[in-house]
């Protein structure tokens, strides 16, 4: 995943990159495993320090690059949701199904794109819209929960 | 010659200072729990 230039370089602008190993570092992998419930590797997570260290997004397990990334575009859209940012959260959750529409996060970031229009607006023909927009992943879990909208 | 390849990625093994150094530039921890090689 790490090695995927693309992945790379956004995580150079967007994060600083902490590394913590399960045998090289086995005191400060127990402090912090303990501290944010890290059972198995890779556990990746996305830690807001603007809010004293609060978990926004986890990602478990291996993905491929794109769907790698897909997920750190997603978690950086939960981490605006969770500041009140519903511009900014829906404009991430947007890049994630117009830019990479076929990965496995699409359906997920097409329902929190609505919420965060919603929340931004007030205005529930988002969640309508949203609801009609689930038509090209009908099979999804992210469809049955946007279908109370409709 | 050597044939290692530079990471493409400045890893810290500092959790504490990394969170505050993101408090400080509005960037956000990636933190990544690993088994892979060093």
């Amino acid at each position: 995943m790490y090695s995927n230039p693309q992945v790379a370089s956004f995580i150079k602008t967007h994060f600083v990159p902490v590394r913590v190993h399960v045998k090289d570092q086995k005191d400060e992998f127990k402090r912090l495993g303990e501290r944010f419930s890290a059972q198995w590797t890779p556990s990746i997570l996305i830690v807001d320090a603007a809010a004293d260290g609060t978990v926004r997004h986890r990602i478990e397990g291996f993905l491929p690059p794109e769907d790698f990334l897909t997920q750190l575009i997603l978690g950086l859209g939960h981490t605006a949701f969770a500041a009140g940012q519903f511009a900014t959260a829906e404009e991430r959750f947007r890049d994630v199904v117009d830019q990479h529409g076929f990965a496995d996060a699409a359906p997920e970031a097409l329902y929190w794109a609505g919420v965060s229009r919603y929340k931004a607006t007030g205005d529930a023909s988002a969640l309508k819209e949203t609801a009609k927009a689930f038509g090209k992943y009908p099979d999804s879990t992210w469809a049955k929960k946007a279908s109370v909208w409709m | 010659m050597s044939t290692a390849t530079e990471p493409l990625i400045a890893w810290s093994n500092n959790f504490d200072g990394s969170l505050e150094k993101a408090r400080n530039t509005g960037q956000y921890v990636l933190l990544d729990f690993s088994a892979a090689p060093m």
